[in-house]
């Protein structure tokens, strides 16, 4: 069986690499090498950015993810198996305007929109942090499951951190040659592979897993006793310290700790990951397409049924998600099993691929280029782009398998932090009355706020000698919700202190274009409505009103009415209604309808060429002194007080 | 800088990667477990696979490409000879052999399928029935004599 496995999994390794670098090199010949490897010359039909922005937003990481939170804590976590539609809401509210914007003023990434309106370096650094964070540790953390998982599978014959180093070489390979071209060919392929692998898995699990029936009959003798908790949400709040500082009162599955969950699951489709497949789009038709019947339907409906399904069968077995997986791989027939692992690491490679692009494109385009080499050409700047790729996929490979621990935490705050960017962008795309000082102040206190809240954070302060009273997510909210909720009063307060300070000409600008375009179309009174069926939804699906789940479903004598939780039946309802939520807003509302305006990109000013190269040395060199300078302070506070 | 080829091209892989591989899947399922269904299920993959790569060349308003046409003639060979093999060698059981033959009627019907909508019945048979330079009017000599 095991040398079986290994055949197939050679013959499918072949054939991957060959679909790699057959993409590879027609994107390169049609990037004409360097000319469009950033953007693809924004020509990436808009089908096609609107499956792989689906796919790379599901990767590999809510279907697995879903089934493992399943497999831990049990059907309270809601958030994750609502992830299909929380994943769909920013679309529908940022990706229509972000791209109408981007067209008219020429920008190809999140963080030129934002460094234009907002003049922020700060909120362009932390742009940077939020794409590295997405590119090393969230998709190293996929990198290591996998790996594992491809091991144990061969039965030890090949070794993680081989499969590992495969992985890794054949990521960077093809993100090198083809650049976003090859990402988006490449990640069109692996997408519908991510989805027909994860069909096969759903019928594994059904050949293998038992008649779901009784899979259903064993969970319902389970909630009697211990296994209790797996199925109800642990009151509304707990006001416990967090994990790692006391006891929870029943479990951490309480509604705040759903609702908060949610906000970091938003964090995902507000990331700069995600808004460069949108941006490198030829126009942005495919937004609502995308955002309702792929990303909220179709892998809604994979996330909340399969993840469901596999959640509860590692449930049973006590067990998490990749080691149920692995041990119903075992059983399968070995071209199957291929084929699904197969299918899981081009989703990994689909997300992996795309944050390492932007995370070495920010780096270098948004951040070396501008401050310390402006006369860098653009062949020079594609290379060092080039050598930042690989060197990004090597650092993740080794801190996956040198440092899981410190990976696992880092990619933890990926979502948090990148939820935090929502400030800004209703800023930019939505209410004029967020001043920019407010928006970059409510995002600085946001990022404080996850930092203090979330366990890379805390490890660092301990680790400086600062220990916190509390522990991660206290009073059971997740980093993203006291993140969130400290940003959005930072916004409030200073908005309403700076509301006379004047824009800048092209924030004023972006205001007047924004106004022209999306005046209201829809009357007042359906506006109301929208809103309120948000809030509604909000609160019923994720929110607090998840209490009602634990017992929607259940007749009197305590049996379920669904022959399943009424946890999960209650999240299936509301994914449902989050589907038609996702059509109303972007169809009906027009947030995200398929329009092709006239949009004609702003003509760019000849300016006169200036020889900054003394000014940018000067810059370097103080960098460098204040680097070793902060360096120095943070060795002698840990030589003082932590270590 | 749109390109309407690579775009095509781009759907055909996927159409294959996502339910070819499946149906090699259930196919090779088919045959170990003998279970004929399955077998089948895997071949009706195929020919959705193969409905769907002629809906991308109606969408696209062109045909196959020669690469995929060679490609396609060559897996039709290799399926043609493992099955001649196979059963040569005793390998295959009759279940197996029924299997493999419902596979070989689907690709062969496929195939004449599309040169009739493609060319038309008159245009697919010219398509291979080559007549030598100036043979029509040998022939018509001939029939005068």
């Amino acid at each position: 069986m095991i040398d079986s496995m290994v055949l197939w999994l050679g013959l499918f390794t072949l054939i991957y690499i060959a679909l790699a670098l057959f993409w590879a090199r027609q994107s390169a010949v049609a990037n004409h090498n360097v000319e469009t490897w950033f953007s693809a010359g924004h020509s990436i039909a808009p089908w096609m950015g609107a499956l792989v922005g689906a796919g790379a937003s599901v990767s590999v990481w809510f279907l697995l993810g879903t089934a493992d939170a399943v497999a831990r804590w049990g059907f309270s976590s809601v958030a994750a198996l609502q992830a299909g539609v929380l994943l769909a809401i920013p679309g529908m509210l940022f990706y229509k305007r972000a791209w109408f914007v981007a067209q008219r003023f020429r920008v190809s990434s999140q963080i030129e929109l934002l460094r234009l309106y907002y003049g922020s370096e700060f909120l362009a650094v932390s742009c940077a942090v939020i794409a590295l964070l997405f590119a090393v540790a969230f998709a190293g953390m996929q990198l290591r499951l996998l790996s594992d998982l491809l091991s144990t599978m061969t039965a030890g014959a090949l070794s993680p951190l081989f499969c590992g180093a495969l992985l890794t070489l054949i990521l960077f390979g093809y993100v090198v040659i083809g650049g976003l071209r090859a990402v988006a060919y490449l990640g069109m392929l692996q997408t519908v592979a991510l989805v027909s692998a994860t069909l096969t898995l759903g019928g594994v699990i059904l050949a293998n897993a038992g008649d779901p029936l009784s899979l259903m009959d064993a969970l319902a003798a389970s909630a009697g006793g211990r296994g209790a908790q797996w199925f109800s949400v642990a009151g509304v709040v707990q006001f416990v310290p967090g994990f790692g500082r006391g006891a929870f009162l029943e479990h951490p599955g309480s509604a705040a700790m759903i609702l908060s969950t949610s906000m970091a699951v938003l964090g995902m489709a507000c990331s700069p990951v995600l808004f460069k497949t949108l941006l490198s789009s030829r126009s942005a038709t495919g937004v609502a397409a995308g955002q309702t019947w792929v990303l909220a339907g179709f892998f809604g409906a994979l996330i909340i049924t399969l993840g469901g399904l596999l959640g509860a069968f590692g449930l049973l077995r006590g067990e998490g998600a990749s080691t149920a997986l692995a041990g119903l791989l075992a059983m399968a027939s070995p071209w199957f099993s291929v084929w699904i692992l197969f299918g899981l690491v081009a989703g990994m490679q689909l997300f992996a691929g795309l944050a390492l692009l932007v995370a070495a494109e920010t780096v270098v385009r948004h951040l070396y280029k501008p401050w310390f080499h402006s006369g860098l050409s653009r062949r020079s700047t594609v290379n060092l782009t080039r050598i930042v790729v690989v060197i990004l996929a090597v650092t993740s490979l080794l801190m996956a398998f040198l440092t899981p621990v410190a990976l696992s935490a880092l990619g933890a705050m990926a979502l948090p932090l990148s939820a935090q960017l929502m400030g800004p962008l209703v800023g930019l795309l939505w209410f004029r009355w967020i001043t920019p000082p407010a928006a970059v102040v409510g995002f600085g206190f946001g990022i404080a706020a996850v930092f203090l809240t979330d366990a890379a954070g805390l490890y660092i302060l301990s680790y400086l000698g600062l220990e916190l009273p509390w522990g991660r997510y206290p009073w059971t909210i997740h980093a993203a919700g006291w993140g969130l909720f400290c940003n959005a009063l930072a916004i409030l307060v200073v908005s309403a202190v700076s509301r006379h300070r004047e824009r800048g000409a092209d924030a004023e600008e972006i205001r007047i274009f924004i106004s022209r375009y999306f005046a209201a179309r829809t009357p007042r009174w359906l506006n109301s409505l929208a809103w309120s069926v948000v809030l509604a939804w909000t609160f019923l699906a994720v929110g607090p009103g998840t209490v009602f789940g634990n017992s929607a479903f259940v007749d009197a004598t305590g049996a379920w009415v669904f022959s399943v939780p009424s946890l999960w039946a209650w999240s299936v309802l509301f994914w449902l209604l989050g589907l038609v939520l996702v059509w109303f807003l972007g169809y009906r509302m027009a947030m995200a309808s398929p329009e092709q305006p006239d949009i004609r990109p702003r003509p760019t000013l000849p300016g006169r060429r200036q020889d900054r190269a003394s000014a940018e040395g000067e810059r370097l060199r103080r960098l460098i002194i204040a680097v070793v300078a902060a360096a120095g302070v943070i060795l002698l506070t840990i030589w003082s007080f932590g270590g | 800088m749109v390109n309407p080829v690579i775009e095509r091209s781009v759907l055909v892989f996927s159409t294959w990667t996502a339910l070819g591989m499946l149906s090699l899947a259930l196919f090779l399922q088919g045959l170990e477990a003998n279970q004929y269904g399955t077998a089948l299920a895997g071949i009706l993959l195929v020919i959705a696979a193969f409905v769907a790569h002629m809906v991308i060349n109606a969408l696209y308003r062109t045909g196959y490409t020669a690469g995929e046409t060679a490609l396609g003639l060559a897996t039709f060979g290799v399926v043609a000879l493992l099955v001649v093999i196979g059963f040569a060698t005793g390998r295959l059981d009759e279940r197996d052999f029924l299997a493999c033959l419902s596979l070989v009627a689907v690709l062969m019907v496929g195939f004449l399928s599309y040169l009739v909508t493609r060319y038309g019945l008159r245009g697919a048979y010219s398509t291979f029935h080559h007549k030598p330079e100036g043979s029509a009017d040998g022939d018509a000599d001939g029939d005068a004599r």
